[in-house]
């Protein structure tokens, strides 16, 4: 199967600071991820019927603002007066399911929480299940929120929302080509040659067939030659993720060539394949 | 792709800490409703919850500090589990972890914000800690979708296995009892305030409570291949959105869950033997998802046994499905199924064959376990007994 980026869609904070209208009932990751999954679905454009479309957010933080909403309403207001509307969005999963209301989605919805790793696990469960045939298009949304990922150690986040839409797409389709993602469950495998050796292996390739387009480690440790547009910000949740994905897609869908896209933390290497190569 | 099949579990729930515990006690009627002691529910109108009550290693009693409470809870049901399947913890070996959960360590971000402390959340915490604690090196996974994350934990240890992704897996699910869900849903009128009665016609809502359960996940050959206790294979699973309202659940929905359930087994509706049902005790879902039954099953609803164990564990959130899993699971190994219990008179909009307060005998093959979720999301998981062949998925 061939899984295809076939739009993007950002919200990223200070730049972008007007959310859509009619989401000022919704706490700000909510509105910030419905933002960005609007624009990426106005450029995807027609796709899969709306039951085989479902939405994967990536996240830490989403409840963090909702949930101190609630206990200063509660604070303010009584434990019994508390406003019936701020509950539900006190769970991770509130944003899936604003985005699949606003655009009709009743394709699967699902939450990943895994820290660090978080944009990579949405983009794995959204490869099964396109590879299952649960869902033939998956809305794909990191959303963080400062300060509430801040304090996690090493952290310094983006806070905004980025959508990424994938499709099965069949030779002819334009976007960037998801290759595959592998992972590596090793301490330290980031810094180990046969761990990276391995990773590329299982996807078919060997280390000078690419440009590696993000590197997680410390930027003394990066290779020579690697492209990481991102290493300054220092940042490392499932938004970085996705915007080395924007900037891999920028990069190669007009020049050609691979690049691998890499993740790691507490003992985890995700090493995503992703190819501009026009196939002919 | 490999078949998969359950060789471990394990629970803590506010019948016991353990699955034999648990099990017991369901199949005898006993409820885990009592007053709450963990939070302040002083303010509030409702005072009652399912808690684990029992002690743990490790684990804070009910009143003491919550910090590191659901941590505990899930350790001690993965050790079961992994003690249950006699898994060796090989550390050549793949062994993943997938945890669904709600608000993960909330416990202590409460503590820490009465505390005058900054707000901080970290969901993969409870992960984080288990694999260290079991030095696993497998993939990792945390769900959070609110009440299904129990069958998502499910659903993507499945997968992990049948794309070769890991050896063995364990899934689970964990929440406690918080201050957060406790007001929220209170403020929502969705409690009930002495007891949860699934399915009746005088049902209040619903009656929280919290605990913890793990399945030890491996392919078919490999279980075979060690021995392992084959308790049960999953077959497949369903996952659907409303997209339409965050907390008004839609049949529709629900049954298009169950319908990519049975499709993703290779099933027809007809070979479904029990249902687990969400069942929460909410007026709005117990009709939904009996609307969404007849739109699966049409006439056999009526004859389709189907029971919800909230009645007696309360609704443990993120851990409920994966509780129900294991339950299912002893309903498939024993042939017995749970009943709904405190159920005096059927719902007449709910025109199923709900098994009321008693247990009841019945040969399952396949049976099909629910979870629902606020913001619209649905899942059904499809469980199937152990056939003892060792071909392709029966």
């Amino acid at each position: 199967m061939r899984i295809r980026l076939r739009s993007t869609g950002l919200h990223l904070l200070p730049d972008s600071p007007e959310t859509l209208s009619g989401l000022r009932r919704l706490p700000l990751p909510a509105r910030w991820a419905c933002t960005a999954a609007a624009a990426a679905i106005q450029k995807a454009g027609d796709g899969p019927p709306s039951d085989e479309s479902g939405v994967l957010v990536a996240t830490n933080a989403a409840s963090a603002d909702p949930i101190r909403t609630f206990l200063l309403d509660a604070q303010t207001n009584g434990a019994r007066l508390v406003n019936p509307t701020l509950f539900p969005e006190t769970v991770m999963n509130a944003v899936a399911g604003h985005i699949a209301i606003r655009h009709g989605l009743r394709g699967p919805t699902a939450t990943f929480s895994g820290g660090r790793l978080a944009g990579m696990q949405a983009i794995q469960g959204a490869i099964d299940l396109l590879a299952t045939g649960q869902l033939r298009r998956a809305i794909l949304c990191a959303v963080e929120q400062q300060p509430w990922t801040q304090t996690l150690e090493g952290y310094r986040p983006l806070e905004g929302a980025i959508c990424l839409v994938l499709e099965e797409g069949d030779r002819s389709a334009e976007g960037l080509l998801i290759e595959g993602l592998t992972w590596i469950h090793q301490a330290g495998a980031l810094s180990s040659p046969g761990a990276l050796q391995q990773a590329l292996a299982a996807l078919g390739h060997r280390p000078n067939d690419l440009v590696i387009a993000r590197w997680p480690g410390q930027p003394s440790t990066r290779p020579r030659g690697l492209y990481d547009p991102w290493a300054d910000r220092g940042d490392a949740t499932g938004l970085s993720t996705f915007l080395a994905i924007q900037e891999a897609a920028e990069l190669l869908v007009e020049s050609g060539g691979r690049a691998w896209i890499l993740d790691e933390a507490d003992g985890h290497l995700a090493a995503l394949l992703v190819s501009g190569e026009a196939e002919r | 792709m490999s078949r998969v099949v359950i060789t471990g579990l394990g629970a803590v729930t506010a019948l016991g800490t353990s699955v034999a515990e648990t099990w017991a006690g369901l199949l005898a009627g006993r409820s885990g409703e009592g007053p709450v002691q963990g939070i302040d529910v002083t303010d509030l109108p409702y005072q009652m919850a399912c808690e684990v009550r029992q002690a743990l290693p490790g684990a804070p009693a009910p009143s003491g500090p919550r910090k590191g409470r659901a941590t505990a809870f899930l350790r001690q049901a993965v050790l079961e589990a992994l003690l249950h399947s006699k898994l060796p913890l090989d550390h050549g070996e793949r062994i993943g972890l997938a945890v669904g959960t709600t608000m993960g360590e909330i416990g202590g971000v409460e503590e820490g914000i009465a505390n005058g402390e900054p707000l901080q959340i970290d969901p993969g915490g409870i992960a984080r800690s288990i694999e260290s604690q079991f030095a696993l090196n497998g993939p990792s996974w945390t769900l959070t979708n609110a009440c299904a994350a129990g069958n998502y934990a499910i659903a993507k240890a499945y997968d992990d296995l049948r794309f070769g992704r890991a050896d063995a897996m364990i899934a689970g699910g964990v929440d406690i009892i918080s201050w957060v869900a406790f007001t929220g849903f209170g403020s929502l009128r969705a409690m009930a305030r002495e007891q949860c009665r699934p399915f009746d016609r005088n049902r209040e809502g619903i009656m929280l409570g919290e605990g913890a359960a793990a399945l030890l996940l491996e392919p078919l050959e490999r279980a075979l291949a060690r021995r392992a206790p084959i308790l049960a294979e999953v077959v497949g699973y369903g996952f659907s959105c409303d997209a339409r309202h965050p907390t008004q659940p839609d049949p529709s929905g629900m049954a298009l869950a169950m319908q990519r359930a049975l499709a993703s087994a290779g099933l027809v509706p007809d070979q479904i033997d029990y249902v687990s049902a969400h069942g929460t005790g909410t007026p709005n879902n117990d009709r939904a998802e009996s609307q969404a039954m007849q739109a699966v099953f049409g006439e056999r609803s009526a004859h389709l046994p189907i029971s919800s164990i909230k009645a007696q564990l309360g609704h443990t959130l993120g851990a409920a499905s994966a509780i129900e899993a294991v339950i299912c699971t002893q309903a498939l190994q024993t042939g017995l199924l749970p009943a709904t219990m405190h159920l005096q008179e059927l719902d007449p909009a709910c025109p199923l064959d709900v098994i009321p307060n008693e247990p009841r005998k019945a040969e399952v093959r396949y049976l099909l376990s629910n979870a629902y979720a606020f913001g619209g999301n649905n899942s059904s998981l499809v469980l199937a007994a152990w056939d003892g062949t060792e071909g392709g998925q029966p």
